[in-house]
C-alpha cells in the first residue's frame, strides 16, 4: 500500500475533486500500475483520498492511498509519466495501512500572497493572539465564526502570509482567512493561496505528515 | 488572453474554460492556417461530440494547421466577459476567436443557432457575412443541420454539407494556397471553396436546382482518419468514454429518421481496425468505459465477431464495454452474463403496428415481447422506452397503443422476472418534428392544443399503469420544426431573438418561448406557417441541396407510408435511393480492404 502525495496546480487546480477522483484512475490505467480493485459487479481501484482542497486552490500537499504492490519510486515515475497537467505525484510513501490522513492532518501550512500586503506587515501579523470572527456565505447562507483558536502561526515575507492554520475537524479554510485579512486589513487586492504542508498537531507539536506517517505506519 | 483567476472563482464550474486537458496537442505557433473549432454549446456536451474530435484531431495532424476549441461560456461567464471587455477566446492558448482564419462551428441541433450568434457577439465578430471585414476569420458550419442551411446563410461563410474529412481537407488546402497568394484572397477563396464537393457558399452559389450543392461522401471509413488521443475533459462530459464509431449511414429507412437518409451508404471499419483503435483509446487515454458508436448497432453484421475482440481489450485494463441492449437476445450469454443488468432501452417509436407500418419502423410486438423475456430471464429490471406523438395519421388509437405495450412488459416482467426487485418502467415521448431530406419533410406538426391533449392521455393512462412517464415539451418542439424546415426569413428572426437574450435553447432552464414569439411577431413572421403541411409541389428551402437520395425516392416513401406499405432494409436488395454510385464505390472501398 502507497500514500501517495501529490501536488495540483494550473488549471488542475480547478478540477473539482470528484473529478480529481477520476482523473487518478485513469492516470492509473495510462500507466498501467497494478493496482487492487473492489469486489462485485461494478469493480472499481482501491484509492483513498483525503479531504478535498476547495476548487481554485493550488496545492503541494494532497494525498491519496493506492492498494498497489509497486516499488515507491516506480510508481512516481510511470504515474507522472502520463499524468495530466498540474498534477504530478510528489512521493509515494509505502504503508502498512490506510493512515487516514484526512483525520490525522490536522493543521495544514498555506501561502497566501497578497498583492501589495507587505506594507500591512504589522497589522498582519497582529491578528494572532486577538479574537478572530470571520464572515463567509455557504449554500447561500451568511455565516459568522470565531476561529480564534485555528490560527497556529503566522509568519511574512514580503507580500506573501504564511500561515499554519487547523485543519481536519476544526478546519480554517485558507480563502477564507485571506479574505478577513484583505477586509480588515488590506482593502481588495489580488490573491494566490498554494496549499503548502499538511502535518499532525500532537503532543510533540507540529510533525510533517509524510513524517508522521513514516514512523506510525511504515510499510 | 485566458480568463483571469478572480473571474474563474466567480462561476459555476470553471474548469470547463481553463483548458489543460490531458492528451491537448502542442499547438503550433506559427501555422499556415489557425482553425478554431467552435461548438455553440457547452463544454460538457462540447467535448462529447464524435466528429468535432475527429475533425480536431486530423487539422492538428496537419503539419501548416493549428486547430484550438472554442465554446458557448455559460451565461454566469458571458456576463463576466461582456461586463469585463474579454472577448471569447480558444480553451488551448485564449487566443481571440476573432484572430483565427476560419472559425467553424458544428450545427448538431437547431436550437443551438442562437448561440452561435452568441458565441460570435462574445467574440466581436459582427453575426451578418456581409457585415465582416477582411481582418476577420470566415466563418464555416459543419454537421446534419447544414443539409438545410437557408436560415443560417445569412451569417455563415462557407457550409460544409455532408463527411468532413475529406472535405474539410481541401478546405484547409485551399486556405493555405489562397493565403499564401495573398492580396484580397479571403474572396478568392470563397469564390473557389463554393465549387469544392460538399462546400455551398452562399455568396456564390446561387441556390435553385441549376447550383445544386452535392453532398461529400468519403467511401472508405476503414482508412479514413480516426483520433486516438481523445482529449480528457477536465470535468465529466456528457458522454465520457472511448467512443469506437462502428459504421457511419443506416440502410433501414425509418421515415422519420434523418440521421437515416443524410448519411447514406452504410460505410463500416472491420472487427480488427476496431479492435486496435480500442487498444490505442483506452491505453492512451485510461477511460474506464468502452462504447460503440453508430445509428444502428444491432446491424454491424460482424457484431459478435467484434465483441469478441473487444472483450480482450475489456480484460486487459478492465474497463466496461457498454452495448446497446436493443438486442438482448442476440448477445452471447457468457458476455451478458458477466456485465451489469442496467436499463434495457427500446424505441418502438408508435403505439401500433399500423403506425409502425407507416414510418416504416420495422419491429414487431412480437420483437419486444422476445427480447424482453430474454432480458428479465437473465435479470433485468428495468426498461426505458421511447416513442413519438404526433406521426402522420396518428389517431387516439395509436396513442393507447402506447399504454397497451407498456402494460404487456409489466405483465411479462411479472411471468419472467430473475431479478427480484420491482419493475422500473419509464415510457419517454418527444413530438414528431417533419425534418428535410425525410419522406415525411412535408407533413404538418402535431399542434399545440392536439399535442397536450394526447400528452394529458398518456399522464392519466400511464400513471394507472405504473410506469413513470416523461414527455417533451411542445414549444421547443415547434421552434425545431421552424428551424429545420426554415428559410431566409427565419434569419431575421434568429437575429431578434438573440437580441433578445436567447441562447442555450437546448436547455430547459435558458430557454425563453416568449422573447422567441416576440421575435416572430416582430419580424412579422408566423411561426404556424412552418409547421403547417408544404404542398407536393411546393418548392422547399432545401431543394438546392442534394444529399443523394432523390426527390423522386422520397415521394415514393411517402405515398408507399400512407398505404401502409413498408420498405425493406436496402442491404436486401437496392432500392433504387440516388446513391448508387456511392454504394459502388464504397463496395470497391471495401474489397479493396478485404484484399489487403
Amino acid at each position: 500500500m502507497l500514500l501517495v502525495r501529490y501536488e495540483r496546480k494550473a488549471a488542475a487546480a480547478y478540477v473539482p475533486h470528484l473529478d480529481v477522483l477520476r482523473a487518478f484512475t485513469r492516470i492509473i490505467r495510462r500507466a498501467g500500475l497494478p493496482i487492487r480493485y473492489s469486489e462485485g459487479y461494478n469493480p472499481h481501484m482501491r484509492l483513498y483520498f483525503a479531504s478535498p482542497v476547495p476548487v481554485g486552490m493550488k496545492s503541494e500537499c494532497e494525498y491519496c492511498v493506492a492498494e498497489s504492490d509497486c516499488g515507491a519510486d516506480e510508481f512516481t515515475a510511470r504515474f507522472n509519466a502520463v499524468s495530466m497537467p498540474g498534477i504530478r505525484a510528489l512521493a509515494a510513501i509505502p504503508v502498512s495501512a490506510d493512515p487516514n490522513v484526512a483525520f490525522i492532518g490536522d493543521a495544514c501550512e498555506y501561502e497566501m500572497t497578497l498583492a501589495g500586503a507587505e506594507k500591512f506587515k504589522t497589522d498582519i501579523l497582529s491578528i494572532v493572539g486577538k479574537p478572530v470572527i470571520i464572515t463567509y456565505t455557504a449554500k447561500g447562507r451568511d455565516v459568522t465564526e470565531d476561529v480564534t483558536d485555528r490560527i497556529i502561526n503566522l509568519k511574512m515575507t514580503g507580500d506573501t502570509v504564511t500561515a499554519i492554520l487547523s485543519a481536519g475537524l476544526k478546519n480554517l479554510r485558507a480563502d477564507r482567512f485571506a479574505a478577513h485579512i484583505i477586509k480588515t486589513v488590506t482593502g481588495e487586492c489580488a490573491v494566490d493561496i498554494l496549499r503548502k504542508n499538511l502535518y499532525n498537531n500532537g503532543r510533540d507539536g507540529l510533525t510533517l505528515i509524510d513524517e508522521y506517517v513514516k514512523s506510525r505506519f511504515p510499510g | 488572453m485566458k480568463i483571469p483567476d478572480n473571474i474563474l472563482l466567480k462561476v459555476a464550474k470553471p474548469s470547463r474554460y481553463t483548458g489543460g486537458e490531458y492528451n491537448t496537442p502542442v499547438i503550433k505557433e506559427n501555422p499556415a492556417l489557425r482553425f478554431a473549432m467552435c461548438m455553440p454549446d457547452v463544454y460538457e456536451v462540447a467535448m462529447s461530440n464524435l466528429g468535432i474530435r475527429i475533425l480536431y484531431g486530423m487539422l492538428n495532424e496537419r503539419a501548416d494547421t493549428a486547430a484550438e476549441r472554442c465554446f458557448a461560456p455559460w451565461p454566469d461567464l458571458g456576463e463576466e466577459l461582456k461586463a469585463n471587455a474579454i472577448p471569447l477566446a480558444s480553451l488551448e492558448t485564449g487566443r481571440a476567436l476573432k484572430d483565427f482564419d476560419i472559425a467553424g462551428f458544428s450545427l448538431q441541433y437547431e436550437m443551438s443557432y442562437a448561440t452561435v450568434l452568441y458565441m460570435l457577439d462574445l467574440a466581436g465578430i459582427p453575426r451578418e457575412r456581409e457585415r465582416r471585414g477582411g481582418g476577420l476569420p470566415i466563418i464555416i458550419a459543419g454537421g446534419p443541420c447544414t443539409v438545410n442551411p437557408a436560415v443560417m446563410s445569412a451569417f455563415v461563410d462557407v457550409f460544409s454539407i455532408g463527411d468532413g474529412e475529406d472535405s474539410l481537407t481541401a478546405l484547409a488546402d485551399l486556405f493555405i494556397e489562397c493565403k499564401a497568394a495573398g492580396g484580397d484572397y479571403k474572396d478568392a477563396f470563397l469564390r473557389r471553396a463554393s465549387g469544392l464537393p460538399g462546400m455551398y457558399v452562399p455568396k456564390y452559389n446561387y441556390g435553385g436546382k441549376d447550383h445544386a450543392v452535392r453532398r461529400a461522401v468519403i467511401t472508405d471509413l476503414e482508412r479514413a482518419y480516426y483520433p486516438v488521443k481523445f482529449l480528457l475533459p477536465q470535468i465529466e462530459a456528457v458522454h465520457d468514454r472511448a467512443v469506437l464509431e462502428i459504421f457511419r449511414g443506416c440502410t433501414r429507412g425509418c421515415r422519420f429518421c434523418q440521421a437515416g437518409f443524410i448519411y447514406r451508404p452504410v460505410r463500416e471499419r472491420t472487427p480488427g481496425r476496431l479492435v486496435s483503435l480500442a487498444d490505442g483509446i483506452v491505453g492512451g487515454c485510461g477511460y474506464e468505459e468502452l462504447s460503440l458508436s453508430s445509428l444502428s448497432t444491432g446491424d454491424y453484421p460482424r457484431l459478435s465477431e467484434l465483441i469478441k475482440g473487444l472483450k480482450d481489450v475489456k480484460d486487459k485494463y478492465r474497463i466496461n464495454l457498454s452495448l446497446p441492449s436493443l438486442r438482448a437476445d442476440s448477445f452471447e450469454a457468457e458476455f451478458t452474463d458477466s456485465s451489469r443488468k442496467s436499463s434495457l432501452t427500446f424505441a418502438p417509436e408508435a403505439g401500433t403496428q399500423r403506425l409502425r407500418d407507416v414510418i416504416n419502423k420495422n419491429i414487431t410486438e412480437e420483437d419486444i415481447e422476445r427480447s424482453m423475456t430474454a432480458a428479465f430471464e437473465s435479470g433485468y429490471s428495468s426498461v426505458k422506452l421511447y416513442f413519438m406523438i404526433g406521426l402522420p395519421t396518428e389517431t387516439m388509437e395509436d396513442i393507447e397503443g402506447i399504454v397497451d405495450i407498456a402494460y404487456k412488459i409489466k405483465k411479462l416482467y411479472r411471468a419472467h422476472s430473475t431479478s427480484g426487485k420491482a419493475l422500473r418502467l419509464h415510457v419517454s415521448t418527444s413530438v414528431f418534428i417533419p425534418k428535410p431530406f425525410t419522406p415525411f419533410q412535408r407533413e404538418a406538426q402535431l399542434s399545440e392544443r392536439e399535442t397536450y391533449e394526447r400528452q394529458n392521455v398518456l399522464k392519466d393512462r400511464l400513471r394507472r399503469v405504473g410506469a413513470d412517464y416523461a414527455y417533451h415539451d411542445y414549444t421547443t418542439s415547434a421552434l425545431e420544426c421552424a428551424f429545420s424546415r426554415g428559410d431566409g426569413r427565419l434569419s431575421a428572426v434568429l437575429s431578434k431573438a438573440a437580441d433578445y437574450g436567447c441562447r442555450f435553447d437546448g436547455w430547459t432552464e435558458e430557454f425563453k418561448y416568449g422573447e422567441w414569439l416576440r421575435a416572430f411577431a416582430d419580424c412579422g413572421v408566423d411561426l404556424a406557417d412552418y409547421t403547417r403541411e408544404r404542398g407536393v409541389k411546393e418548392p422547399l428551402p432545401w431543394d438546392f441541396v442534394d444529399i443523394g437520395v432523390t426527390g423522386e425516392y422520397f415521394g415514393r416513401e411517402r405515398e408507399r407510408a400512407f398505404a401502409r406499405e413498408t420498405t425493406d432494409d436496402c442491404r436486401n436488395g437496392c432500392l433504387g435511393c440516388g446513391l448508387e454510385k456511392e454504394c459502388g464505390r464504397v463496395s470497391e472501398a471495401k474489397n479493396a480492404v478485404s484484399a489487403l
